[in-house]
């Protein structure tokens, strides 16, 4: 779609995050410019008789106090999450449902391993006990558009919704899901995702993509970038974003923290990590093009961060290919190092970063890597303020989706949109 | 197999199952029916499939959520 024929580009009004680093963007943000590291042993369940060991799970979260009771034990934790984002991002955004009109407000969630521990809990019911000790709820726990279901259900919501189970880019491809909706009429949406893939069912899933880091020390296992580069620790958690037309949010009076300017999605095929340099390029350029920028506007990148060797090869040569002579000097980082990659909602948690990072003019850092193998400016140490007014994020999927989103400051010319 | 099932021991079961906090009173009140109580059809089903799976009653019982728990208590071997 060309520049002209879309109107004023989506906002983002509100975020909401329960992430391994911390609940809400307060505690997020904090963690994320400090470069914590939040990834530890796996306590979720034991035994762990695995070989990945390390993970970033969202301690010190209970449903009680985020959850309706009722909805608690016919959910999974992914959907407790998502509940609980929603609720942050509404509050966020000082926005309360029954101000929108139901029809005119949706949700959209992106998806990967749906509500894997409820379903592991009632297949054990089924392989123990038989076909009557499973209960009903499993029918609508583990589904992907569980979070979806229930946040439009627990807000009134009645506009347009779905869920994209779009390998890991659906947590960027949502974002522009959702700025669809909002041009075929919806005045507000409730986008992002949430994951809880710790449970021995979802773990033997995982281990099939090789692709998972076998360190068992918590502050090796997630080294993008790096010659140490040997998988990634995976995460739970999610995060949510009020997404808003522009017209609506500034007929409310809303505080807008970030433009959604422009979205591309490419698809280069199962395990082929050297294909996706072209493919993330393409998905940049496209993305660019739909904000009415080129590359050269480009003031800071959120990376995909695989932290397999042939993935962040493409990545950075995706970057050369993209930013020419401004390659290594461009400042790019990949905070999800510090508190694991989650899955559909690693690239919803990078916008969320991306956005505070607007916000705040400050980089953050890769959390635990000090030295870049490839030609490039990665931010180590401590967050960089730099004057952001573009920021381009981008995210694959390990079946080959990539995508690019890109965000601007509210303050910054606009004249694409999703 | 355990059939007896005293009010509170179902109230206690419906909580469980549904989430929907449920007083012995509230079990034994014949004009309060499921749907006044908040517990949906999916709710109502996982109660009665552990009535029939634990405590006798019948296979072929059928509950829909207009009705009361105090009907669910009818259906309970010796107590019809």
């Amino acid at each position: 779609m060309s520049p002209a024929t879309t109107g004023p580009a989506p906002v983002v009004t509100g975020l909401g995050v329960i992430a391994p680093n911390g609940l809400g963007v307060g505690e997020f943000w904090a963690a994320v410019r400090d470069g914590q590291l939040a990834l530890a042993p796996i306590g979720r369940f034991e035994p762990n008789p695995y070989p990945v060991t390390v993970a970033g799970e969202v301690t010190g979260f209970e449903p009680a106090g985020w959850v309706d009771p009722r909805i608690t034990v016919q959910t999974d934790r992914f959907t407790h999450f998502a509940l609980a984002a929603a609720d942050l991002a509404l509050r966020d955004a000082a926005l309360h449902p029954a101000e929108v009109d139901p029809f005119e407000f949706g949700v959209m969630t992106a998806s990967y391993s749906g509500g894997v521990e409820f379903g592991q809990r009632e297949i054990e019911r089924l392989w123990r006990n038989g076909p009557a000790h499973v209960g009903p709820y499993q029918s609508i726990a583990w589904f992907y558009a569980a979070c979806s279901g229930q946040v439009s259900i627990g807000n009134g919501l009645r506009g347009p919704s779905g869920v994209l189970v779009a390998d890991e880019a659906g947590g960027l491809d949502v974002l522009a899901a959702a700025g669809g909706e909002l041009r075929r009429g919806a005045r507000a949406m409730l986008v992002g995702g949430a994951e809880a893939p710790f449970c021995p069912y979802a773990m033997c899933c995982q281990l099939g993509l090789g692709l998972l880091s076998t360190s068992g020390d918590p502050a090796a296992a997630y080294q993008p970038f790096t010659e140490r580069a040997g998988g990634f620790a995976p995460a739970e958690g999610g995060a949510i974003l009020v997404v808003e037309d522009a017209g609506a949010a500034h007929q409310r009076g809303a505080t807008v923290k970030a433009v959604v300017a422009g979205h591309g999605a490419t698809y280069t095929g199962r395990r082929r990590f050297d294909r996706s340099a072209q493919g993330l390029l393409r998905a940049a350029t496209g993305a660019l093009a739909e904000a009415g920028l080129t590359p050269d506007d480009v003031d800071a990148v959120f990376l995909d961060a695989m932290a397999d060797p042939c993935a962040d090869a493409a990545e950075a040569e995706a970057l050369h290919l993209l930013l020419g002579e401004r390659a290594n000097r461009v400042p790019v980082t990949a905070p999800k190092a510090g508190y694991g990659r989650c899955y559909a909602a690693a690239a919803v948690l990078d916008v969320a970063a991306a956005v505070l990072a607007l916000e705040h003019g400050l980089v953050p850092p890769t959390p635990g890597v000090r030295d870049c193998r490839f030609d490039l400016d990665l931010v180590t140490g401590a967050a960089r303020p730099v004057d952001l007014c573009t920021v381009l994020v981008l995210s694959r999927g390990v079946y080959g989706g990539n995508s690019a989103l890109v965000l601007r400051h509210p303050e910054s010319p606009t004249i694409g949109g999703v | 197999m355990d059939t007896r099932l005293s009010p509170d021991d179902l109230a206690a079961l419906i909580s469980r199952c549904t989430g929907v906090p449920v007083t012995s009173e509230q079990v034994t009140d014949p004009g309060r029916t499921f749907d006044d109580l908040g517990v949906d059809s999916l709710g109502v089903m996982g109660v009665l499939a552990e009535l029939q799976r634990d405590h006798g009653v019948s296979k072929d019982a059928e509950l829909l959520t207009h009705q009361s728990p105090r009907e669910l208590l009818a259906l309970l071997p010796g107590r019809a």
